[in-house]
């Protein structure tokens, strides 16, 4: 702290201005610093210089007067012999207005100190019954998680049950699709079936591109009522698998036919039939 | 209307002692020391007698009660009783929303009805109180103000700064000066000590 600031503070302090923390501060260095007591000394004495330059106005006589008789009022009081006797055998009542006024002091204490712990303990208690409900909330989300799982769990049973009840390689059925008038290739195409799943696979290499105005449309024959139903175009599948399915199920394939139709397809095979695989 | 002889206002600590000791006469002599001059604070402060009367009342009243807490190494009982008054005054003007238009008013007031000295009762020739008065002349007019804010005013120096329109700092700088020319003040009148040294223990 420099010289100016121990007297700008000083100045302050003699004047009563410090506040919050600057006055804590300064009442600490105060604590500490004997010369810094005696320059606040000597600003509040030098202060009161200015109550001198007030213009002196004598106080109102009664004012005196006044003031003399609460004080003699009070030496009477205190000295009137009777009533120094009577405060002298009237001690009990004194005594017991003592004790209860530390009955009073203690029952206060105990009781601040009762409602402190209160206040703790209500704090505590909401801050469990927060904790309480958070895990409620938590419980909850797990219990439905939990459901989940087991019904994931359980679907999965069903579909391990469903593969080991299955034997796969005596439903997959493969099938040679023979060239027909017109077949662009004199070599067979292979297909396999999965009859479980309805679902085949068409190695189409070989298979040169259609005409530019036409399609090969892949058809399923099914056994019960021998009308063709469309598998789809093979246009983008050409030269690599083609992946078909039925459009409905089908209990039993009688064959799978190629036909070479309109651009886009056709409803039922127009075009003439370029390779044909009986089951 | 008179007011006592201002010599009086020597008052030795030991008088404080026999106050505390329940000396009705010292306390009497006290009072008629003492009493314009806290009343006249009370009353510039305060602006209102009947309001500067009863501080007077409560000032001396305290005196009589706390007169053992008097320590002279402290200053000299005039400073100790002066300080009361303006404590208690301060007290009372903080306690009512009137502060600043309270010292507004004052300083239009300078010199009127409510601190104009009683013709008679005035007692121009207190060595010291001229003294203090010259001093406080030479002090330039802003410095003056902000100095009479403070002490006369009992504005804090945030009102002080907002009544003025003045930055904290300068305001502190302000109380400082004013405050360490009023020590060299006080210096002076140390040295050279008139018939009655009013601030003197």
């Amino acid at each position: 702290m420099s010289e100016e600031e121990r007297e700008e503070l000083a100045s302050l302090y003699a004047l009563g201005l410090l506040e919050g923390d600057e006055l804590k501060d300064f009442e600490q260095a105060l604590a500490r610093d004997p010369k810094l007591v005696a320059l606040v000394a000597e600003f509040e004495e030098a202060s009161n210089l200015l109550a001198l330059s007030i213009p002196q106005r004598a106080a109102p006589p009664l004012t005196r007067l006044a003031i003399m008789r609460a004080i003699d009022a009070q030496q009477e009081s205190v000295g009137h012999p009777e009533k120094a006797r009577a405060a002298a055998y009237n001690w009990a009542p004194w005594a017991l207005a003592a004790a209860l006024a530390i009955l009073c002091a203690i029952t206060f204490a105990e009781k601040s100190r009762l409602g402190a712990a209160k206040a703790r303990l209500e704090g505590d208690n909401r801050n469990l019954q927060a904790r309480v409900t958070n895990l409620g909330v938590e419980r909850d989300r797990l219990q439905t998680r939990i459901t989940a799982l087991e019904e994931e769990k359980t679907n999965l049973e069903i579909r391990v049950a469903t593969f080991e009840a299955r034997e796969p390689l005596k439903e997959i059925q493969n099938v040679a699709l023979a060239p027909q008038q017109g077949a662009p290739t004199k070599s067979n195409l292979t297909a396999l079936w999965d009859q479980g799943r309805q679902t085949g696979v068409l190695d189409l290499a070989g298979l040169p591109p259609p005409p530019p105005d036409r399609d090969y449309q892949l058809w399923i024959i099914p056994s019960a009522t021998a009308a063709p139903l469309d598998a789809g175009i093979l246009t983008s599948a050409v030269g690599a698998r083609a992946i078909f399915q039925s459009p409905q199920e089908v209990t039993k394939i009688a064959a799978i036919a190629i036909s070479l139709e309109p651009k886009g397809g056709s409803i039922s095979p127009q075009g003439p039939v370029i390779y044909v695989g009986k089951m | 209307m008179t007011a006592p002889d201002s010599s009086h206002d020597e008052i030795d600590p030991a008088v404080i002692r026999r106050v505390a000791a329940g000396d009705t006469r010292a306390f009497e002599r006290l009072y008629d020391a003492f009493s314009s001059r806290l009343y006249s604070l009370a009353l510039h402060m305060l602006q209102k007698p009947e309001e500067a009367e009863e501080l007077l009342q409560e000032v001396f009243a305290k005196i009589w009660k706390d007169a053992q807490a008097y320590d002279p190494r402290r200053g000299a009982p005039l400073a100790w009783a002066i300080t009361m008054t303006r404590h208690k005054a301060i007290d009372r003007i903080r306690s009512t929303t009137r502060r600043l238009h309270l010292y507004e008013a004052a300083g239009q007031e300078t010199g009127e009805a409510a601190t104009a000295p009683d013709a008679s009762a005035e007692t121009e020739s207190h060595e010291e109180a001229s003294a203090v008065r010259a001093s406080l002349a030479a002090l330039p007019a802003d410095v003056r103000e902000t100095i009479e804010l403070a002490y006369l005013g009992g504005l804090s120096h945030s009102e002080i700064a907002k009544k003025l329109s003045l930055p904290l700092t300068t305001v502190k700088s302000r109380i400082r000066r004013a405050m360490t020319h009023l020590r060299q003040t006080l210096g002076r009148l140390r040295q050279n000590p008139g018939p009655s040294r009013p601030l003197q223990p």
